[in-house]
Order: C-alpha cells, then sequence, then structure tokens
C-alpha cells in the first residue's frame, strides 16, 4: 500500500514539475517601452496649447506574443500650476495611426519592434502663462496593461522631459 | 458587389451596436428598405452576441487552474490560447466538458494525428469566442462568446420580416462558419459568398449583408 502511495505521489510529482518546467521554457510575453530611446521630443505651442509630442520604442522581448490592451498616463504632481493647466495625453502605434488617437488593443507579436507615438497637450485654463517658466521639467506615468500567456500584468513607465532643456535645443516651435 | 451572374450582395452599414439595441429593429432599419421576398439576410455572429450582452471585460474574469494550465497549449493564433478566453468558454460549456475535451483532443491529436477534435467536443462556444483584438472598436478590449440560442434568433426573424436568415462567423482568412440558418437557404452559396468576407473584419461596421436573387 505504502508503495502504491509513494509511486502515486512521485508520477503527481513529476508531472507537476514537467508542466512546471515547460511553462517555464515555454515564456511568456515581455513588453516594454525604453525610455531611453525615446527620440524626437518637441515642444509646439498651437492655439494658446502646448503639444510635447516623442517617439518611444516599444518592444516584446518575450518569447510569446502579448496583447496591449490599454495604455494611459497621467502626470506626476506638477506642484501649483496644476491648478492652473489641463493635461492631456495619448498614445498610438506608429502602425496604426487612428487619426482619433483611440487606443485599440493590439497583439505585439514576439521578438517586435515597435514605435510608440505620444502627445501631450498642455493647456492653461483661462489666463494663459508661460510654461517653461512655471514647469520647466515635466514626468509623465505611463501605465500599461498586457495579456500574455499568464494573467493581466500591469507595468508602470516613467517619462522625464527637460522643457527647457527641449526649448534650448530647439526642438520648441 | 456582384459574387454570381445571379447573386448581389450588398453590405450595409449600421450603427455600433451594443446591448440596448434589437437586432430585428436594427435589421428593419437598415436593411428594411432595401429587402424583397426572396433576399437573405445574414447577420454576423459576433454583433448579434453583442446585440444579447454576451461580452465582458478580461478584468471580470478569474482564470481557474484549468484555464492557466490548458490554454498553455493552444497556439496562440486561437482565441483559447488567452486563459481568460478559455475560462470564459468554460463558464458556458462546463468545466468538465472543455477539460475532458482537451485531454480527449491531446489523445487523438498525438496518437491518431487528428486535428480539432478539441473544438468538436468543447461545445459550439470555444470556436465563436473572439478574444480582446478580435472586434472592431470598441469592443476590441472584450472577450465575446458566441451569440445564444441561434437557430431560435433565426427563425424568429424570418417570422417578423418574411425573408431567409442566417448567422455567419466569416473572417478576413476565408474561414467561414454558418452558424444557423433558415430551411430556404443553400448553405454552400452562402459559404461561397463568405469566402471573401463581404462585411470586412475591420472598421467597415456592415454587419448585415442583404443577398439579393436576381
Amino acid at each position: 500500500m505504502e508503495g502504491i502511495l509513494a509511486l502515486v505521489l512521485g508520477v503527481l510529482t513529476t508531472g507537476i514539475l514537467a508542466v512546471n518546467g515547460y511553462f517555464k521554457f515555454q515564456g511568456d510575453a515581455n513588453i516594454t517601452l525604453i525610455p531611453e530611446d525615446m527620440k524626437n521630443v518637441s515642444l509646439q505651442k498651437k492655439d494658446g496649447q502646448y503639444h510635447l509630442s516623442f517617439e518611444l520604442p516599444l518592444i516584446n522581448k518575450g518569447k510569446q506574443n502579448g496583447m496591449l490592451m490599454e495604455i494611459f498616463a497621467q502626470p506626476a504632481y506638477l506642484g501649483k500650476i496644476m491648478e492652473k493647466v489641463v493635461v492631456v495625453p495619448r498614445f498610438r502605434l506608429k502602425t496604426n495611426m487612428r487619426p482619433d488617437w483611440y487606443w485599440e488593443a493590439v497583439i505585439i507579436k514576439k521578438n517586435t519592434a515597435h514605435i510608440l507615438e505620444g502627445s501631450v497637450i498642455i493647456q492653461f485654463i483661462g489666463e494663459s502663462g508661460n510654461l517653461i517658466d512655471e514647469l520647466p521639467k515635466f514626468t509623465l506615468v505611463l501605465h500599461t496593461k498586457t495579456i500574455g500567456r499568464t494573467p493581466i500584468q500591469l507595468s508602470v513607465t516613467e517619462l522625464n522631459f527637460d522643457l527647457k532643456e527641449i526649448l534650448e535645443s530647439g526642438d520648441c516651435h | 458587389m456582384v459574387i454570381a451572374i445571379n447573386i448581389e450582395v450588398i453590405p450595409i452599414k449600421t450603427h455600433v451596436i451594443t446591448k440596448k439595441d434589437n437586432i430585428i429593429e436594427v435589421i428593419k432599419k437598415y436593411a428594411g428598405p432595401l429587402m424583397s421576398k426572396g433576399d437573405i439576410i445574414t447577420i454576423a455572429e459576433t454583433v448579434l452576441a453583442i446585440s444579447q450582452g454576451r461580452y465582458m471585460r478580461p478584468d471580470e474574469v478569474h482564470p481557474s487552474l484549468a484555464a492557466r494550465t490548458i490554454s498553455r497549449f493552444i497556439n496562440q493564433d486561437g482565441s483559447l490560447s488567452s486563459p481568460y478566453a478559455l475560462q470564459v468558454v468554460m463558464n458556458e460549456e462546463g468545466k468538465v466538458r472543455v477539460v475532458s475535451a482537451f485531454v480527449i483532443g491531446s489523445l487523438c491529436q498525438k496518437l491518431f494525428g487528428m486535428q480539432g477534435v478539441f473544438y468538436r467536443l468543447a461545445g459550439a462556444q470555444a470556436s465563436l469566442v473572439d478574444d480582446i483584438t478580435g472586434t472592431m472598436p470598441p469592443f476590441d478590449k472584450f472577450i465575446i462568446l458566441g451569440p445564444r440560442q441561434p437557430k431560435k434568433i433565426v427563425q424568429e426573424i424570418k417570422k417578423r420580416l418574411g425573408v431567409d436568415v442566417a448567422i455567419i462567423d466569416a473572417n478576413d482568412l476565408g474561414r467561414t462558419k454558418i452558424v444557423a440558418f433558415t430551411g430556404g437557404i443553400d448553405k454552400k452559396l452562402l459559404e461561397a459568398v463568405f469566402r471573401k468576407n463581404p462585411a470586412g473584419n475591420a472598421d467597415q461596421q456592415t454587419p448585415i449583408v442583404l443577398i439579393k436573387r436576381k
């Protein structure tokens, strides 16, 4: 009896270990934004609004495809200026340039790289001010929600913008 | 679009259908003025399911250990490779049925090289469910099940509108499934018409297709 029990336990343990090993070998999606490789950062003033735009590499470094369901952002605390401005961040993939900027859930295949186009509109409420004087540095916190082989994964990426430097480098129009 | 000499295929644009819509009223509103006796009306199965409220966000679904394990063995081209979509199918068809279908399907594939046994045994919802990204916005972030009681629905629509009706699951890959249809329809003709997916699979918003016999 003990022998049979040991055999059953042994088979079960081996089975569980084999399945876990298979899952480990199979891996998962790993959809990542690369803030250090952000490029084409520019700041424009149009119709009283500031438009900060940039391009951010987005890659799936994992062994499986993944679905990027949502991407949304909000500024880190900006200080007192928050009472005077409205900040609207929007994102889209360069391969799916929807004119309405709606973020459509998308499959990111394994080992593929994409460019995420970001646009942040900063608008003064009421009396217009000088954005650079009041907000020389700006931090945007991006949240992404992805699904791969495992349950929903949430991740956070911080993007730091030195608006004064963007202005001085001539990318501000 | 003219597919054959005596058939005219008219994709009909509608508003974005939601669970607040009654599919019969939608057909009447958009296809009614064009319909005549002898025509065939087809409806996209996903849109019918949406009108029945058969959609949910993955966040509302809690994948069980069985769903998380089985989904790992399903090719990523299929909706059921997502533990969420698989769990939704398990909730509809029963966990025991889906797990048994997986075991039998896997054995049949490995031992005899038989494909598709899992989908045949796991119930209709296994092949009809659409995972997120499978449907046009605003439903791109929802898991959408197949329609409820499709056979009853086609009979009801035929009774109300007086034309033959079919519910179709078609896509741009040329795979067409006739989910349900009324008696006066030639299934082969429908399959031929939908091989090119006249309703489109993206933002076309044409869930109703009218087939006119000329």
